[in-house]
């Protein structure tokens, strides 16, 4: 039974996954055990937790692959720094010290972390990962695969054919022309983080009027072949990793927001950014609808795999199938760098002879809460625990009273979104709860919508457009039905959409109780679903990180396996 | 005086004099505080004790609000000075319950309670004797958590070393490696400045490719063609 172990680090988002046999029996981003948001570093306790769910010592790993190529990524580094001089000057000694002092030496890093022979440790093209990510756990045996980032070794885009076990790549468009850093600089000009951001600027495009569109068709040139272009005049990115962007975008555009400002929409300020916002969305969907035409064109495909970070963009995804020739799609849950992890390991199983993984059936592949510890710690911190014979019943019993929960059970989920292992659930209708979980749990700006999750079966009933292979992981959005407006007011975004996810007692048996459970108390089978985190921090993980969330965060009620936690309530 | 509190004392006009050094202390504090808290979260899962799991779950609840309330004032008085607004608070941390082990890492925590506790203790004299009402008060409830801080870690240490006079060694080498931790920052600050210099020498020289590199390798455009490879 081969094992390799697939490893993505040192950009943002590090990760470790598992696959035995070529099943994928575990994948765990870093941060979500260091504690460090977007945690970049070599992901050993990932790797660790990893084998320790799969049963498995180190040394029983038949390969170890890192999801992208040091030495190719060095040269574009250098290439880079070499064109650009001599505005390059600032980044220069940056770059030499993280790829020379870190970065190229990651096998050997890798091979001495895990105490691994350095002969199992080997590497895969960045893109490759993140195709194989999205193709070998789709639920398709041909598919057209776009995958589109920031930048991988060369690539920042790239188009392949996914048949049966293998995977062809069919052309790319290279950096600096990058779709994921078009978006990085218009996220640093509305102030904010880029890499974390990227969430805020698409909630935001829907407060907006996309009238900047002709300003937008100077900085990207969108070409009949698919392809596009930036106009590199209104980007710094070649030599500037932080900000991203130039003047000459300041002078396009107009100033750029001031970072941590309140945001106000009724202002003009505000109005003129969250319309900047609004025409980056759809140059971004067009430019998108251009790659996926050309990818269903030369495979012949009618279905697709999107990945890479700009995947994650749900709203751009729902248009995708809606406009594309395309019957479904698939996005990975970790379309962005952690994904690769997954892709990479898939990659070296195949070589290695294994089966093909199959569609991925849940993103419920990393640790469980430790039960016995939960109730230890818990009664330590003199909360009261209370054992549940029926957690699910008492979970909807509360959301239906108004109660916000935290809902923490069964394996914790992979990639950025909360899908009913590590969430808040409330109830989806009532306004006043989203106002307090965005000001005063939460703490994130007003105009962020929140997510529901509904049961799969009753989908049509409340929603526009039936299921498909993305709404069980969140990656897509639909309309509400008009009618069901008043009744899912908390989850329904400016733009009348939510990006919604359908839930199957597969995919999430814990939420799909606890949404069964609503049902028989005459309640609808929807709950509004956010992930359980305080702001800045990664999803909790373990049972201390919850505790720890419970103890900061005014939320009403915790359910921590079969453990309900309830807030004492002022005298 | 120890060497905390004379060099606090001094500088307190000059750190706290300036609207902008202000913004800056208070963003730093924010910082150190939000650090600990996920240090502190990490002892909590690491430690096989649920007793001292949940202490630690409480004092990286303080953490958490002494970072809140630190960035805040930080922004208030950024916001009445017309600068610019501390950015948001990204951690690092050393993983030193991992590093050090439970006994040292809790030496290591109660001696930077301590010193904290002793620094601020100046920095609310000095708010006091100038009038700063409102720093008094941040200060005035940061330490009320420090000084319980200091306590309980003792006494874990006390228990977990043994005796007294092991927790007190215990505390003592906390101080000589940080000490050491310190004399190393400095070697790598000064490392630094000397890498920078010779890499830019360094770039200097690059300049000869340049024009090879411009002419040879120039960025690509549009659609490249990439050699079929199967898997």
């Amino acid at each position: 039974m081969p094992a390799v172990l697939g490893i993505s680090a040192y950009y943002h988002d590090a990760a470790a996954a598992l696959l035995v046999d070529g099943k994928l029996v575990a994948a765990i981003q870093e941060e979500r055990l260091s504690r460090i948001k977007n945690d970049p570093s070599l992901p050993v306790r990932a790797a660790e937790a990893c084998l320790r769910l799969g049963g498995l010592p180190a040394t029983a790993l038949d390969r170890v692959v890192f999801y992208e190529q040091p030495f190719a990524k060095l040269e574009r580094v250098m290439l880079q720094l070499v064109r650009t001089f001599p505005r390059s000057w600032r980044q220069f000694p940056r770059a030499l010290a993280s790829q020379l002092g870190t970065k190229l030496w990651v096998l050997d890093q890798l091979a001495e972390a895990l105490g691994v022979d350095r002969k199992k440790v080997e590497c895969v093209e960045h893109h490759r990962s993140h195709a194989a990510s999205a193709f070998y756990t789709s639920p398709f045996t041909d598919a057209a695969v776009v995958v589109v980032d920031g930048v991988g070794e060369h690539a920042s885009t790239s188009l392949w054919h996914g048949h049966g076990r293998t995977l062809k790549q069919l052309a790319t468009i290279d950096f600096p022309h990058s779709l994921g850093l078009l978006y990085a600089a218009i996220t640093a000009y509305l102030g904010f983080a880029v890499n974390e951001g990227e969430y805020k600027v698409m909630g935001l495009a829907a407060w907006g009027s996309p009238r900047y569109q002709d300003a937008f068709a100077k900085i990207v040139r969108l070409h009949n072949d698919g392809s596009y272009e930036l106009d590199l005049r209104y980007f710094a990115h070649m030599t500037d990793t932080q900000l991203g962007f130039g003047p000459a975008l300041e002078q396009l555009l107009g100033p750029r927001r001031p970072p941590g400002l309140r945001w106000d929409l009724a202002s003009d300020r505000d109005r003129h950014y969250a319309d900047v916002a609004a025409s980056l969305q759809v140059t971004l969907e067009r430019a998108l609808l251009g790659l996926t035409r050309r990818a269903c064109e030369l495979t012949g495909a009618t279905s697709l795999c999107l990945a890479g970070g700009v995947a994650l963009n749900a709203v751009a995804n729902a248009r995708l199938l809606r406009e594309a020739p395309l019957e479904n799609m698939y996005v990975h849950p970790a379309a962005g760098d952690a994904g690769g992890a997954v892709g990479a390991a898939i990659l070296a199983s195949l070589e290695l002879g294994t089966p093909l993984p199959g569609p991925l059936q849940s993103a419920a592949l990393g640790p469980a809460i430790d039960p016995a510890r939960a109730w230890d710690l818990a009664t330590s911190l003199g909360l009261h625990p209370r054992r549940l014979d029926d957690p699910a019943t008492v979970c909807a019993h509360a959301i239906a009273n108004g109660k916000i929960v935290a809902h923490a059970r069964g394996r914790l989920e992979w990639g950025p979104r909360a899908l009913g292992q590590r969430s808040l659930l409330a109830d989806p209708s009532d306004r006043a709860t989203r106002e307090r979980i965005n000001r005063v749990i939460k703490q994130r700006e007003a105009f962020r919508p929140f997510a529901p999750a509904i049961r799969e079966r009753d989908m049509a009933d409340y929603f526009i457009g039936s299921t498909n292979a993305m709404t069980p992981f969140m990656t897509t959005v639909a309309p509400i039905q008009p009618s069901m407006h008043e009744q899912l007011a908390a989850v329904t975004h400016e733009d009348g959409t939510a990006r919604l996810q359908t839930v199957t007692p597969a995919k999430a048996p814990e939420l799909a109780a606890v949404l069964d459970a609503l049902t028989n108390a005459s309640r609808p089978p929807v709950v509004l679903n956010t992930s359980l985190n305080g702001p800045g921090e990664p999803i909790v993980a373990s049972a201390e990180d919850a505790l720890g969330f419970f103890l900061r965060h005014p939320v009403d009620c915790m359910l921590l396996g079969d453990i309900w936690l309830e807030r004492a309530k002022a005298p | 005086m120890r060497l905390t509190v004379w060099t606090a004392r001094v500088l307190n006009p000059i750190v706290w004099r300036r609207r902008r050094g202000v913004v800056r202390k208070l963003h730093q504090f924010a910082l150190a505080e939000r650090a600990s808290m996920v240090d502190m979260r990490q002892a909590a899962r690491l430690t096989p004790s649920p007793e001292r799991a949940a202490a630690y779950l409480r004092h990286a609840d303080d953490e958490a609000r002494h970072a809140h309330m630190f960035l805040r004032r930080a922004q208030e008085v950024a916001r009445t000075s017309s600068l610019p607004a501390p950015g948001a608070l990204r951690v690092d941390t050393e993983h030193l319950f991992d590093t050090l082990g439970e006994v040292a890492f809790l030496a290591f925590v109660h001696y930077g309670e301590a010193r904290a506790r002793r620094q601020f203790e100046t920095y609310q004299d000095w708010f006091l004797a100038n009038g700063r009402d409102k720093d008094h008060a941040l200060f005035d409830a940061v330490l009320a958590d420090e000084r319980r801080h200091e306590r309980y870690t003792y006494a874990f240490l006390c228990e977990l070393s043994g005796s007294e006079a092991a927790a007190k060694a215990a505390v003592r080498r906390a101080f000589w490696w940080e000490a050491k931790r310190r004399w190393l920052r400095s070697g790598r600050t000064v490392a630094t400045a000397i890498y920078f210099v010779c890499s830019w020498l360094l770039y200097v020289v690059l300049l000869v490719w340049v024009p090879v590199i411009r002419l040879a390798r120039p960025a690509l455009r549009r659609w490249q063609q990439r050699p079929n490879a199967l898997t």
